[in-house]
């Protein structure tokens, strides 16, 4: 991918049409580390809001525009869009999606308990998360995909005696994010500092 | 099984804390990819059952308001569609329909609602999802209030659940992206109606 004359510039964002079946907190999770993952890695890159380029590409508010895989191409391709890009000066749009799957083999559980009184029981499960960017050069044609992978747990602790959730815990999420943010830099063309090797 | 559980836990908890709980959806109107604006006056009817809508699920004792977002959303993508919308009067009515009013829309929703996930979706895919669906049902009426046309458009969705203590939100983003793409397919398959295409070429439309 070719950089714009003024460097690149880039939004990152997470919508349902493009990817239905990532839930919407993972996928804003996504983005946030994205965006921090890119800001450590490659400064350089100037990172725009999703409010910010729907309006300066599209002349829309977020969730007035519909960017499933092909709907995006066509927009693109429509001259007054070429132009609205051509002056905004961003290069490039990612998107991201996520994936976690639960292993019911990994499960375990059992008992809380304090002193002569049994509160509660607790649940784990093993499971494995996929992160995904999709990077639209704004000017180009193509697509480039960036993977990255992690397994981890996540536990649910429930007490009696009305089941009320007191504990959720992601563990999975931050390795993956902060390696997707580095590929995505390397991707784009940027010059990671400190990037981790894959 | 356990995340099924434990989301019919936290939906029975908020309605045993709260009474009954009342959503309302705020769909957002998808502007690009735009649709070939009409050159025409179009007239809408809201019945009072169509704004009112509520779909309610009775056993975690949730109600969720359809109709009143749903007419601000069609009020925009008729705009969309349309140089010029005027609100109507029941169709055949004769009550002040302005004379270049070229026909009017009547929305309505004959079916809305969703499901808990199901443990045979998860054995088979590992998703855990909400099967949800709606759809409105639309009759273009001629200015006299005589039917031209009928049609429904439908949509579905499977929220996934990520994280269950988000499970109100998950069902509201749910219906609002229903929502959002049934007026998407409205407003960009309204010329594909065979019966509306004719309608639209007697008014000098092509």
């Amino acid at each position: 991918m070719q950089p714009a004359s003024g460097g690149l510039a880039a939004t990152v964002l997470f919508s349902r049409d493009f990817s239905p079946d990532t839930p919407k907190g993972l996928g804003e999770d996504i983005v946030e580390c994205v965006m921090r993952g890119l800001r450590e890695t490659a400064p350089e890159v100037r990172l725009v809001s999703e409010e910010d380029f729907d309006r300066a590409v599209f002349g829309v508010k977020p969730g007035e525009v519909l960017l499933r895989r092909e709907t995006i191409k066509p927009l693109l391709a429509r001259p007054d869009i070429r132009e609205r890009v051509r002056e905004s000066h961003l290069t490039h749009l990612i998107l991201v999606e996520g994936a976690t799957r639960h292993d019911p083999g990994g499960s375990s559980s059992g008992p809380i308990t304090i002193p002569y009184v049994w509160v509660g029981a607790w649940g784990e499960s093993t499971r494995r998360t996929q992160f995904i960017a999709s990077i639209v050069a704004l000017e180009g044609t193509g697509d480039i995909q960036v993977q990255a992978n992690s397994q981890g747990s996540q536990g649910a602790v429930t007490g009696i005696p009305l089941p009320l959730l007191v504990g959720w815990v992601h563990a999975t999420e931050s390795a993956s994010c902060e390696a997707l943010g580095a590929e995505v830099a390397r991707a784009l063309g940027a010059k990671p500092q400190g990037a981790a090797t894959p | 099984m356990r995340q099924r559980h434990l989301i019919v836990c936290i939906l029975a908890l908020g309605a045993l804390a709260g009474g009954c709980v009342w959503s309302v959806p705020q769909p957002m109107l998808v502007r690009e990819p735009r649709p070939e604006r009409i050159a025409l006056r179009i007239g809408v009817y809201y019945s009072p059952e169509f704004r009112s809508f509520t779909y309610r699920h009775h056993v975690p004792g949730t109600a969720w308001k359809l109709g009143e977002p749903s007419v601000r959303l069609f009020g925009e993508a008729l705009a969309l569609l349309f140089t010029d919308v005027v609100e109507s009067a029941r169709p055949g009515s004769n009550e002040g329909l302005p004379a270049d009013v070229a026909g009017v829309i009547e929305p309505t929703i004959v079916s809305a609602g969703y499901m808990f996930p199901t443990t045979e979706a998860a054995r088979h895919d590992g998703k855990v999802c909400f099967p949800l669906h709606l759809t409105y049902h639309f009759t273009l009426y001629s200015p006299q209030g005589e039917p031209v046309t009928a049609w429904d458009v439908s949509g579905n969705d499977c929220a996934p659940v990520g994280n269950p203590l988000r499970t109100y939100a998950t069902l509201r983003e749910s219906f609002e992206q229903v929502m959002r793409e049934d007026a998407f397919t409205f407003v960009s398959g309204f010329r594909d109606i065979p019966n509306v295409r004719r309608w639209l070429s007697e008014q000098g439309i092509n």
